[in-house]
């Protein structure tokens, strides 16, 4: 029940008059300032977001406003504070979802953090530059090397896991009955958290189990667009508590929807979240298959005679591929998390033309022979194809990058799989 | 608050409502029509994964210790049931449902009282018929009194943390006494990391030695979660017996440590916080595993454990250097101190500081080999120790003990004997093989023969009210 008490004093509207409204702001889509913006309009993003280390602080902002090609320069330094003070208005006043008064009284704060001080007052500007970052960051490249301590037990997890996967499970075409939101506005709200991902330094695990809480969300909530983008930010924040050793916080998170949502708001969802989940936050993803079948104690993705770096490499594609199939929801809810995974080493496999694809070691460890796994392998091949015309890049940008062994530059294999 | 129609409405207000049926919420308040409208829609659409859901949606699906008769209650209470009346007959074979049919279809646990009230409207509404959604059964779960505070009546503090205070309380439902852990959220980042792995990881777990998640109260100021309750800890228990407990006694306390760690270890799932004060022990002797607020699922980084917050005792050497490469091992050292503690009425390294945690280690096991641990230990001026035979330190413990012990206690955190291998170490052969072959939700003391002893120290005063200890326990469940 408190659940649905957070919803009070938002808004004395009813729904009619804020889908209205609502309309009305697409109409006034210039002057958005946010994702939000983007939800609706669906642009593509421009490729090469690439940042430089010292541009990281603003990137967050600065790649929602590429998009919404607003004047919302307000982040560069020249700009004077009086004119970045009427924008804002201006952008809070299109902003219907939430009360009037509620945005004026943030106004004044606002432009502070915004001309003044960003890199300073940035909270991403302190975890940038910090030390306590790094380590992180290097185990992290280590992480899948860990699971080898569980040795002992791994057959009982590995059967564990494969039951835990089937407990909490998005509905497959859940999209069918929101009313509001659509397939195209989830791909983009994804690709914007695999940029957070990548700006923040989260694990990547913690990516996987925000759109997995987005996507049981939305099979038993009706959301309006207006506000998907807080429930993926709210998703984000609560996979990142869960995960990470450092997670950002909610001042950070409420920061990178460029304060779309308050951080009050951002907290009332992830109160909502986890009461709609009932607290299920721990369901294996994609990856945590992906790191036993590469890793696990029988090594069974690899060959012995592999390098260290070709390991990598098939790692590090299919992971590639996994992310890409993270952006596009339809079809790929319908297949459990360990067939996905079991399917994205195959294909890359396959495209560095390992053979066979299908080893007896992977069938041994992973229960699954290759026909079974042909139909996700045919949709994630798909996939892999229209990569480059995606209208959503951020996995293809994060994957050419060294740290990943630029695998995201790999071109498909001509021939299908078998 | 709890009204369901104004809970429809202050949903609206987020832009966000459950999908398919938003009459599901007033259905139980409104008039009947309305109710036939949202079965039919319900039944069809939602028949195959309601039923998986239902099955998933464990936050009410209460493991109340049977112990505590209730078929008596529940006669009384379906009597109550046939008095009621509906007013509206919306389905021809309109049977009368009991307080067990309810609580069976729920899958609740028997010994529940039900609120009359709430009988009445399962009488009158098609909840019980139709296939049980998620939304359906969170709602029943909710009439019935689960995640409300008016549920469950304190009776005591038992101990206070810097976010969270631990009461000793009742529930209404069950008449059983809870612990209430409630955490609040007023420190402005939500539900804390802890708490929310504390309530993801327990939900999974389902075990006699692991101490059982009843039910979670989430308002906006605080998070309350709700445990059974046990009597007291190992660090209480130890000190009512004036640290002298029966041999008999160190054996299963240690193997149920084992059982309920062995579990944990096969979920992935790393307790990393075990210390006598996070294991629960009630009058029967059965012992848990309690506060899983540092417990992580896999394989990621180690947190750094601050030495404000956890106590370095319990503490492997490799990470007091400052390892993260840890797995499974890294709760068997402390494993291996709780064991001396209990049979040698002390703990084994209390450390105040890292360098003296570390001094105490080496100084009773000789210095690590040179190599050890990566070249690690290099960094510290450890001074050369050898190696004290544990039995002179550990007179009470015979010779299977103390090799069970040095398995516990290796340097080398892979060479570690692991919660599953322990368990079969010839030193719990005398419990018999029967322990051996128990589900996973059954205690030991189920097997005949298996009873805790008297302890040589135990002050008649001691068990179940401990009043002056009482204010210092359960620190451990306050992180």
């Amino acid at each position: 029940m408190a659940t649905f008490r957070i919803l009070e004093d938002q808004e004395n509207t009813n729904a009619h008059l804020r889908r209205q409204q609502k309309e009305a702001q697409v109409n006034v889509q210039q002057q958005k300032r946010s994702v939000l913006g983007i939800l609706s309009n669906n642009v593509s993003r421009p490729a090469g977001l690439k940042q430089t280390k010292s541009d990281l602080n603003l990137c967050a902002k600065n790649k929602n406003e590429v998009e919404v090609k607003s004047s919302f320069s307000i982040f560069v330094d020249e700009e004077s504070p009086k004119q970045e003070k009427k924008e804002v208005k201006k952008a809070d006043a299109s902003n219907t979802v939430f009360s009037l008064p509620e945005a004026i009284d943030r106004l004044p704060l606002q432009v502070e953090l915004l001309c003044n001080d960003t890199p300073l007052h940035s909270p991403m500007a302190v975890d940038k530059s910090s030390d306590l970052k790094k380590p992180i960051k290097d185990s992290e490249n280590k992480t899948w090397n860990k699971f080898m301590g569980f040795s002992e037990y791994f057959e009982d997890i590995y059967k564990y896991l494969r039951h835990a996967e089937k407990r909490s499970r998005a509905k497959a075409n859940y999209m069918r009955q929101q009313p509001d939101v659509t397939a195209s506005m989830r791909s983009i709200l994804v690709d914007w958290l695999v940029e957070v991902g990548e700006e923040y330094k989260l694990q990547t695990e913690t990516l996987y189990l925000a759109v997995s809480y987005i996507d049981r969300f939305l099979s038993y909530m009706s959301v309006l667009r207006a506000k998907l983008q807080l429930v993926g930010t709210a998703a984000m924040f609560i996979a990142a508590k869960y995960e990470e050793v450092f997670p950002p916080d909610v001042n950070e998170f409420a920061y990178i929807t460029d304060d779309t949502y308050t951080k009050k708001t951002v907290l009332r969802m992830e109160q909502m979240i986890l009461k709609v989940l009932s607290f299920d936050l721990s369901a294996p993803t994609v990856l945590s298959f992906l790191n036993i079948y590469s890793e696990g104690p029988l090594k069974s993705g690899f060959e012995e005679t592999m390098s260290d770096h070709d390991k990598e490499t098939i790692m590090y594609l299919a992971m590639f591929f996994s992310e890409l199939s993270l952006v596009d929801g339809d079809p790929y809810l319908q297949f459990l998390p360990s067939v996905r995974a079991a399917a994205a080493i195959a294909l890359a496999r396959h495209t560095l033309e390992w053979r066979p694809v299908w080893t007896p070691a992977l069938v041994k460890a992973s229960g699954y022979q290759l026909s079974e796994l042909l139909s996700c392998i045919k949709c994630l091949q798909a996939t892999f194809e229209g990569a480059v015309n995606h209208p959503q890049q951020a996995v293809r940008e994060k994957y050419k990058s060294n740290r990943w062994h630029n695998v995201s530059l790999h071109t498909p294999h001509s021939e299908p799989i078998c | 608050m709890t009204d369901p129609a104004c809970m429809h409405v202050k949903s609206e207000a987020m832009d966000i409502k459950v999908l398919h049926k938003s009459s599901t919420f007033s259905s139980f308040t409104s008039g009947s029509h309305k109710i036939g409208n949202w079965f039919a829609t319900l039944s069809e659409r939602r028949r195959k994964s309601s039923m998986k859901a239902s099955k998933s949606l464990t936050l009410g699906v209460v493991h109340e210790n049977p112990r505590f008769g209730s078929d008596g209650e529940s006669e009384e209470a379906s009597g109550a049931s046939d008095e009621v009346t509906s007013p509206v007959k919306l389905r021809p074979k309109n049977r009368r449902l009991s307080e067990q049919d309810i609580n069976k279809r729920l899958s609740l646990p028997a010994d529940l009282h039900l609120p009359e009230s709430f009988i009445a409207k399962q009488n009158v509404s098609p909840t019980i018929d139709g296939p049980l959604s998620r939304a359906t059964r969170r709602q029943s779960l909710s009439e019935i009194g689960f995640g409300r505070m008016e549920t469950y009546t304190k009776l005591g503090k038992l101990g206070q943390g810097t976010y969270a205070t631990v009461f000793k309380g009742k529930s209404r439902l069950t008449d059983n006494l809870v612990a209430l852990k409630e955490i609040r959220l007023e420190h402005e980042e939500g539900a804390p990391c802890t708490a929310i792995r504390e309530v993801s990881l327990l939900k999974e777990l389902r075990h006699a030695n692991i101490v059982t998640l009843h039910d979670i109260v989430h308002t906006e100021k605080s998070l309350t979660l709700v445990f059974e309750y046990l009597e007291k800890d190992l660090k209480q228990y130890m000190d009512d017996c004036g640290n002298i407990l029966s041999l008999n006694n160190v054996k299963l306390f240690l193997f149920q440590l084992l059982r309920g760690l062995a579990y944990c270890h096969r979920r992935r799932i790393l307790h990393r916080d075990l210390k006598p004060q996070n294991l629960l022990i009630n009058e029967r002797g059965e012992l848990k595993l309690a506060d899983f607020g540092l417990a992580r699922a896999k394989s990621v980084p180690t947190k750094t454990y601050s030495n404000e917050v956890v106590t370095l005792w319990y503490r492997p050497p490799d990470v007091l250097l400052g390892s993260t490469e840890y797995s499974t091992q890294i709760d068997m050292w402390g494993v291996g101190c709780i064991f001396y503690e209990m049979a040698c009425g002390r703990p084994l390294f209390p450390g105040s500081t890292v360098e003296e945690e570390l001094r105490l280690i080496f100084r009773a096991l000789g210095s690590p080999p040179a190599d050890a641990w990566g070249g690690m230990a290099a960094s510290y001026d450890i001074p050369h120790y050898q190696p004290a035979p544990l039995l002179s330190w550990a007179p009470r413990l015979d010779a299977d003990a103390v090799d069970l012990l040095t398995k516990f206690l290796c340097y080398e955190a892979k060479k570690r004997v692991s919660a599953a291998d322990a368990m079969k170490h010839t030193y719990f052969r005398s419990l018999g093989p029967a322990v051996h072959k128990l589900p996973d939700v059954v205690s030991i003391f189920t097997v005949p023969g298996i009873q805790l002893n008297k302890d040589p120290g135990y002050r008649a005063s001691g068990f179940p009210k401990s009043g002056v200890s009482g204010r210092s326990r359960r620190q451990s469940m306050l992180l």
